[in-house]
């Protein structure tokens, strides 16, 4: 349960998810390790590709069909064992190298929600989706003070008073800076809404879940840099699916190391 | 000028000036003498010192509930105190709703179109209370308009007296309780529906002249209405596997423009950010129908139109196995796309998306699904009925109908291709029947199989819709695949290489087909076993899919390349298929496709792989096919146009949407708010306009050429199967006498010994069977 004791950094907006996830985020380095594979794969393919329509285009009209061809005749097989081989062999490694280092993300963006070791250290929300909106409530408080000591902002967890100071109750999330955080992601289930899927997608760190009706799903991630960022609904829900908006400010100092 | 003619054209100038003047019909409705929505007019006094005070306007309204609006006006200038007449008057608009006279007040405000203002009695007072009783849409917000005067008394008594009056507006935005909520302001507008309803009018219209235009050229002498009533007669009722090919392609081409228009519209509306072109309800609709136009009405009708007309040729049989089930399934599907679109003319178009993700897809009401719904998956369930008929009827015949010489290991890849298609579209079509079944019950009889609360399943559809709907792209990739394979070897002047692991790979793709569909369903809160299980068979997809593109270059390696447009395209396709695939291999990895799901990223990826797959497969094979149907060849010049225009364009569309995705852009986004995405979006919009223009190029090559095209002969293009043996255009039956494969191998004595492949050695035992 985090008490952040630094002077609050949220009115600065650095960062910016418009540009895509921050470059901490695993993200990133898979991002570019694929990038470098496609760029080796595509420039290889294409640069042979180039070189067999350039070095083996009709010499002349009436250049002689090679390997038989006639019409109503299956033409005269050609393969070759060892090429086949080679690209049925060489692919398949690199598709088990790019898996075996896929391995690791799957363990850190889907992380095991009833981990005792997280539950010990998170910052636990529920975030809950509704057409065409989104409640936070936050089972931890965030108490930032400023340079002098004073108390700055409190984000109000659920159940408990509105103090002088408070934030979390604007429509717009907020979560410490340097601690994991967990959060239940639940659709609103109160009668008169209707239930559909909704998706809240945090580019910045790169992640989405869907909110299913009747099932409690989780996201976890840890924000590393102060600032406001933005919260989509990415999974279609509906007439106002793009106005399913919301800021996500990171508040207190970042950089403590955790 | 005949007289005909000059009659013909002032009756178009009439219908053309009636039109252009339609619009001005309705007029806004003018208030009191001259109050006109500038304001009390009939007082020149000046604007701006009058304050309005309105008590009693709610925050946000709910449906066909009644507000009692107090309305008061003031100027300490001229003070109403004193006087006992003539001393003031207001002009309410609202955008929405009924007005009435608050209680009391039946005397001193009168009701108004679209507004209420103040009556003659009412003239003499500066307090009203006026009744609005709130629409019964809540999805909307109503602005107010009020125009308040305060009168000096002067015109008692004193002619009309307008001098010293002062006059001034109030305004005010009233979300319903449905326009709250988080969501943003709903944008009202309706002008594109009429622009697509017009354009999909304008084209069945074009559609149905040019159908009178090639019957009058079949014969210009006998052209009468009862040869054309024979002649439509004839089309409608035709079994023969060609002209029921024909069909499938005329009817393809036709949506592949409509599906094309859609997207255009809705790339208008993305072209900038906040636009406000299209309503959002528009949006939904237009990329639904976009998505399942282009999947189901113009890439598996074009399939099945070239697998109608070249399957029997290939394989030597006089026809398709059945013959009035191929003609059901195609008439089924004609009538299913009335279903479609039945909910679009009324202005209710399904707004589910492709996907149709239940529980949204099996809601109604206000937030719920449009009315379109019920009949959009009704049309879905018949589209299932028409490719279950079309799919065993190919099945059949490529099992049972192969001409002596064609066994399976000798079969043109093109008939391989279509096979492992329609048996993946046979396995895997019950799961879509079955889903949509289940939702069009929910729907209408009240059954709860996606519904959470009730203890259904919502998870359950994408399930069922993605067991089917991953084999579905590739049910339309693997024909292009064939069609590919046969162009390539064809324009090199060689047979193809490795023709043994080009149909172990297609089978390959056919089985590991179905086990992948979880890869559309990674944040989907699906089990996270299930997931690694998906991720890791996404992942051996490439392996195939490798082999096929470097046998197709090993293809080219040594032989003699002709460059004709249908060539073009094919190496087009092994560009941009490649990249499509490269992208596609992005998506199994955890970190990178909780990311990528729902951004512009699968955008781009799928449209790489259906656009610079499916579609220009196809193009290749409307260019190569052609002359076999026709006897004539397209016109190769016009062909080059439209394959440079096409292939840029379709980078330049689709190429910035990877880095759209990369920044986070979420897709089914009615706008956007992040003007940094502006620049890339107007580009891909601009780019796309190009592109689409281009498409009436092949168009236009598609009907000239029937009449002007250079003649063929048998085998224009020097290929080797069976469809090239006889006469352009087939005689019907397609075969007077079933002709029979000679086999290149035997005949050289090359085979088996000296063919020393591994697959080549798998399949010894049976390969000469």
């Amino acid at each position: 349960m985090p008490t952040v004791n630094s002077w609050n950094a949220s009115a600065q907006n650095v960062g910016g998810s418009t540009v895509g996830p921050a470059d901490y985020t695993i993200f990133r380095s898979l991002l570019d390790t694929w990038n470098f594979w496609s760029l080796v794969v595509g420039i290889f393919t294409f640069i042979l590709l180039l070189y067999l329509v350039i070095r083996f285009r009709e010499e002349s009209p009436d250049d002689p069909k090679l390997d038989g061809i006639k019409p109503g005749v299956f033409p005269k097989e050609r393969d070759n064992l060892t090429l086949e081989l080679t690209w049925f062999i060489v692919p398949t490694i690199l598709v088990l190298y790019l898996t075996f280092i896929a391995w690791q993300s799957m363990i850190t963006v889907w992380v095991d929600p009833y981990s005792e070791e997280l539950a010990e250290e998170s910052f636990d929300i529920t975030i809950e989706a509704y057409q065409w909106g989104w409640n936070f409530y936050y089972h931890d408080e965030i108490v930032v003070l400023n340079e002098t000591g004073n108390l700055t902002t409190f984000v109000t967890p659920m159940g408990s008073e509105i103090k002088d100071g408070s934030i979390g109750i604007d429509g717009n999330l907020y979560l410490p800076c340097d601690t994991p955080i967990k959060a239940k992601i639940v659709t609103l289930n109160d009668g008169g809404e209707l239930p559909v899927l909704h998706a809240p997608f945090m580019p910045e760190w790169a992640i989405k879940e869907d909110a299913v009706p009747g099932l409690e799903t989780y996201l976890a991630f840890t924000p590393k840099e102060s600032g406001t960022f933005d919260l989509f609904c990415a999974e279609y829900c509906g007439q106002q699916h793009s106005k399913m908006l919301a800021k996500v400010h990171v508040v207190g100092q970042c950089g403590t190391g955790e | 000028m005949s007289k005909n003619k000059i009659r013909v054209f002032s009756l178009l100038f009439v219908v053309f000036i009636a039109l252009a003047a339609t619009p001005q019909i309705t007029s806004f409705p003018t208030g009191v003498g001259a109050n006109g929505n500038a304001g009390c007019t009939c007082h020149s006094g000046g604007a701006g010192t009058t304050t309005i005070d309105v008590v009693g306007m709610p925050d946000s309204f709910t449906g066909g509930e009644s507000y009692e609006l107090q309305i008061s006006i003031s100027n300490p200038a001229i003070p109403g105190g004193e006087l006992t007449a003539n001393m003031g008057g207001f002009r309410l608009f609202a955008s929405a709703g009924t007005f009435g006279a608050g209680e009391n007040f039946t005397d001193l405000v009168q009701e108004l179109e679209g507004g209420a203002t103040h009556t003659e009695l009412g003239n003499d007072v500066r307090d009203w209370v006026v009744i609005w009783t709130a629409p019964d849409s809540e999805g909307q917000i109503v602005d107010f308009t009020l125009h308040g005067n305060a009168v000096n008394g002067n015109a008692v008594g004193a002619g009309n007296g307008n001098t010293g009056d002062a006059w001034s507006t109030f305004e005010a935005s009233v979300p319903g309780a449905a326009a709250l909520g988080g969501g943003g302001a709903l944008i009202e507008q309706a002008e594109p529906y009429e622009v697509a309803i017009a354009a999909i009018s304008f084209g069945i219209t074009l559609f149905s002249l040019m159908l009178v235009y090639v019957f009058y050229r079949n014969n210009p002498e006998g052209f009468n209405l009862n040869g054309l009533a024979a002649w439509l007669k004839k089309w409608l009722t035709t079994t023969d596997h060609k002209e029921v090919g024909t069909l499938y392609f005329v009817y393809s081409f036709l949506f592949l423009f409509i599906g094309m228009i859609f997207s255009l519209l809705f790339r208008i509306q993305l072209s900038v950010a906040d636009n406000d072109f299209l309503t959002q309800d528009q949006y939904n609709s237009f990329f639904t129908l976009h998505g399942t136009t282009m999947i189901f009405l113009a890439a598996m009708p074009m399939i099945a139109a070239f697998a109608n007309w070249i399957i029997p040729l290939q394989i030597g049989a006089k026809d398709l196995a059945f013959p009035r089930i191929n003609a059901m399934g195609f008439w089924v599907l004609a009538f299913s796309s009335i279903l479609l679109y039945g909910g679009v003319m009324s202005g209710e178009g399904a707004d589910i998306s492709w996907t149709m993700y239940a529980p949204y897809s099996s809601s109604g009401g206000e937030k719920g699904a449009s009315a379109g719904t019920t009949l959009f998956v009704a049309g879905i369930v018949m589209l299932g009925m028409s490719s279950t008929l079309s799919g065993v009827n190919f099945i059949a015949t490529i099992m049972a109908m192969r001409a002596p010489g064609v066994t399976w290991m000798k079969m043109p890849l093109f008939t391989w291709s279509a096979f492992v298609a329609n048996a993946m579209l046979y396995i895997s079509l019950p799961a879509l029947i079955i889903g949509t079944v289940y939702l069009y019950l929910d729907r209408t009889i009240g059954t709860v199989f996606y519904t959470a609360a009730s203890g259904g399943d919502p998870i359950l559809w994408a399930h069922l819709f993605w067991f089917f709907g991953h084999p579905e792209v590739y049910v339309v990739i693997v024909p292009a695949f064939g069609i590919v394979s046969e162009v390539l070897a064809t324009s090199a002047k060689r047979s193809i290489f490795g023709y043994r692991s080009m149909v172990y790979a297609l089978a390959g793709i056919g089985v590991l087909g179905f086990v992948v569909w979880g890869h559309h369903m990674l944040t989907s809160g699906m089990d996270p076993t299930l997931r690694l299980i998906m991720m890791l068979t996404t992942m051996l997809v490439a392996i195939p899919t490798g082999v096929k593109i470097f046998n197709w270059l090993a293809t080219l390696w040594g032989g003699s390349l002709v460059f004709k447009t249908h060539t073009l395209w094919s190496l087009g396709f092994l560009v941009t298929f490649t990249m499509g695939g490269i992208s596609g291999m992005f998506f199994p990895v955890a970190g990178l496709d909780t990311h990528f799901h729902d951004t512009y990223f699968v955008v781009a990826h799928f449209h790489y792989v259906l656009v610079g797959g499916t579609i220009f497969g196809m193009f290749s094979a409307i260019y190569y096919w052609y002359p076999k149907a026709t006897g004539r060849k397209l016109d190769e010049k016009l062909g080059l146009l439209h394959f440079v225009i096409t292939f840029i364009g379709m980078n330049a569309v689709f190429w910035p949407m990877h880095q759209l995705g990369i920044e986070g852009m979420p897709r089914r986004y009615h706008t956007y708010s992040v003007d940094s995405w502006t620049e890339l979006n107007s580009f891909i919009t601009l780019s796309a306009l190009i592109m689409g223009a281009a498409q009436f190029i092949l168009a236009w090559n598609l009907i000239k050429s029937y009449k002007y095209g250079e003649e063929s002969g048998k085998d224009p293009w020097g290929g080797w199967s069976l469809e090239w043996t006889t006469t352009s255009p087939p005689p019907t039956p397609s075969f007077h006498e079933i002709p029979t494969q000679g086999d290149a191998n035997i005949d050289h004595h090359a085979y088996p010994e000296s063919s020393g492949g591994l697959f080549s050695k798998m399949w010894k035992g049976s390969g000469s069977k």
